[in-house]
Formats: C-alpha cells, sequence, structure tokens
C-alpha cells in the first residue's frame, strides 16, 4: 500500500493542511481542495444517517460512549463516529477518514485495495482484504494523530482551526507516510 | 454476511426501483416504498459526490469508477452503466466486493426484462419499476447469493 495523500480537516470542515506525500492522484487547485474538504465533511454525516434500520451492529450510540469514556477515563478507539464515512474504495485509490475525539479528520488517500482477478471470482475468495488495509491504515492514523498532537498542539505559535504551516511537522509527516 | 437494501437510479436522479429485505423479522421486506424518501434521495447525494470526487483526484487518462464506501456500520457497493443506470446494494462491512456480481445483474436480469421489455418506458420520469418478472429474478439472484445471509 502507498499513501499518496493527507488532508486534514478543521471540526467545521475547513481544510487546515493538505500534503501529497507520493505522486499518484491529480494535483488540485487551492479552492478545489477546500471544496473537496466540504464534500468530505457533510458526506461523512449524512453518511451517519444512512444507516440501515436492521443493521444492529455497533452499540456504539453517543451516550454508551460517553458512558464508556467517563467511566474508564479514556476512549476505547480514538476514532469518535464510528458511523460516519470511513471508507471510499475506487479503481484508483482507496480514501480513509478518521475523526478524533475533538472532531478534527485526518484524510488520507492510498492506492487501492489489489484488483481480485475476475476469472475465478467468488466473493469469499478475497474476503477481508478490505479489512486488511484498514487495520493497516488505522496504524498509520495512530502514528499521524501522535505526530499532530507533538508537533501542531504543543505549537504556541499555533491557534486552533487555522491552516497549519509548520515546516517541522511536514517533514515529520513525509517520513512517516513515504516509508 | 447480509445484504439489507438494493436501489436502482435513472439517469435523471430518480430512484427507479427500492427493494428492502428483511432478516430478522419474517416477510418478504418491501419492494418501491423508498423511493421518494430520504433515506433514497440522501443515498444518491453521497453517491454523487463521492462519484465526482472520486473523478477529480484521478490522475490517469481512464475514468476512475466508485466501487463502494463503507462506513462502520454498513458498507455500500455501486455500479453504474454507460446509459448511466445506477445500481446500489446496501451490505454489511464482511462483505467487501460485489462488483461482478452487479454487473451480472444488469447484465443478466435488468437488460433482459426492463431494457428489452417492450412495456417498459426509456425515460422512466416519475414511474417506477413494477415489471414483475423483474422483481422476481432480481430476488432470486439476489437470495442466492452466498452473502446473502
Amino acid at each position: 500500500m502507498r499513501i499518496f495523500s493527507l488532508y486534514i480537516l478543521n471540526k467545521a470542515g475547513g481544510l487546515v493542511f493538505q500534503k501529497d506525500v507520493n505522486p499518484g492522484i491529480a494535483k488540485l487547485t487551492a479552492n478545489d481542495y477546500l471544496v473537496l474538504a466540504g464534500t468530505l465533511h457533510s458526506v461523512h454525516a449524512i453518511a451517519t444517517n444512512l444507516k440501515p434500520a436492521e443493521c444492529r451492529s455497533l452499540n456504539e450510540t453517543a451516550q454508551t460512549v460517553n458512558g464508556q469514556i467517563l467511566s474508564s477515563g479514556k476512549a476505547s478507539t480514538p476514532n469518535v463516529n464510528n458511523l460516519g464515512l470511513q471508507h471510499v474504495d475506487t479503481d484508483y485509490f482507496s480514501l480513509y477518514v478518521f475523526q478524533t475525539l475533538t472532531g478534527i479528520k485526518f484524510v488520507l488517500v492510498t492506492s487501492p485495495v489489489a484488483k481480485q482477478d475476475h476469472s475465478h471470482e467468488s466473493p469469499l475468495s478475497t474476503k477481508g482484504e478490505l479489512r486488511k488495509q484498514y487495520e493497516l491504515v488505522e496504524e498509520y492514523f495512530k502514528q499521524l494523530y501522535v505526530l499532530y498532537c507533538d508537533y501542531v498542539m504543543k505549537d504556541p505559535f499555533y491557534s486552533t482551526d487555522m491552516p497549519i504551516k509548520s515546516t517541522l511537522f511536514e517533514a515529520k509527516i513525509k517520513s512517516v507516510c513515504e516509508a | 454476511m447480509t445484504i439489507y437494501s438494493f436501489y436502482i437510479f435513472d439517469r435523471h436522479c430518480s430512484c427507479i426501483y427500492s427493494r428492502e429485505y428483511t432478516h430478522t423479522t419474517p416477510g418478504n421486506g418491501r419492494t418501491n416504498v423508498n423511493n421518494e424518501s430520504d433515506v433514497a434521495k440522501l443515498l444518491f447525494g453521497t453517491l454523487y459526490s463521492l462519484k465526482t470526487l472520486s473523478l477529480k483526484l484521478d490522475d490517469s487518462q481512464s475514468l476512475n469508477s466508485l466501487r463502494s464506501f463503507s462506513t462502520g456500520a454498513y458498507r455500500v457497493h455501486f455500479f453504474e452503466s454507460l446509459s448511466n443506470f445506477k445500481f446500489v446494494l446496501i451490505t454489511d462491512l464482511a462483505v467487501e466486493t460485489l462488483q461482478t456480481q452487479l454487473q451480472q445483474l444488469y447484465g443478466v436480469v435488468f437488460v433482459n426484462n426492463v431494457i428489452m421489455n417492450a412495456l417498459s418506458p426509456v425515460e422512466f420520469g416519475s414511474a417506477k419499476i413494477t415489471n414483475d418478472s423483474f422483481v422476481r429474478l432480481a430476488d432470486n439472484f439476489l437470495r442466492l447469493l452466498p452473502v446473502f445471509e
């Protein structure tokens, strides 16, 4: 798996950081990136409401999540809105969204999950491929979140929700994502 | 592995077929009940936005098509024919790919029973697919998939 780009969205859906780490996806204009961020932000929220009535997995409503945090002192998973958009799979790239407790979204664009061979296809033969890549990406999200906390939030000259200009942060991102 | 529902949208953004399957309660599910509902509209809007997004971010010359998107609770599989009919299946997360199945559903069931049906309109307008043989064959096709239940 190759990481193409990283976007960071503030809690209002504004783009605060955008970095193309590896070539592979189209370069857009600054305005298009803002539109893209806004689209992802709203689609993330809408996807929460599309849950089928019969779908009984995940009893992670806001109450249970908050209850868990209050009783144990920490969240079981850093991704708060589990019901929002998580993964978009297309022919040429995969896009992953991770939302932190404070509502900041990390968006990673990666190479797609290997296209399966259609000759001897069966839905069970590729079982777990998407899941595997998702777990891999989650590890990256954790690392990126740590970097964000260390190099952006602890920066005394950074004001919340504003574009991230730190060169140190950019360098660290590069070293994580290019590996 | 479960298939929750199946939608078809035409090129004028209207939902021409909606089918919900029931798994927990006995019964046959509902057909063409949700066509005008917010769920169908939001689903179309989401797919439309993600489709434009995937076209925009694509570097190569060939057309990039959206295959699926997922949340923590469900996955939506998407296939669009050249005539812009959009086929959408909502399943649980264990079902990872249904691209070939959707293509078959389009090529075998939809083309033979809706497109080639002389009584079926070319432009649906506000009409829906109420064609019994299509409903029956599409149901059979999906129910026979190993991922259905």
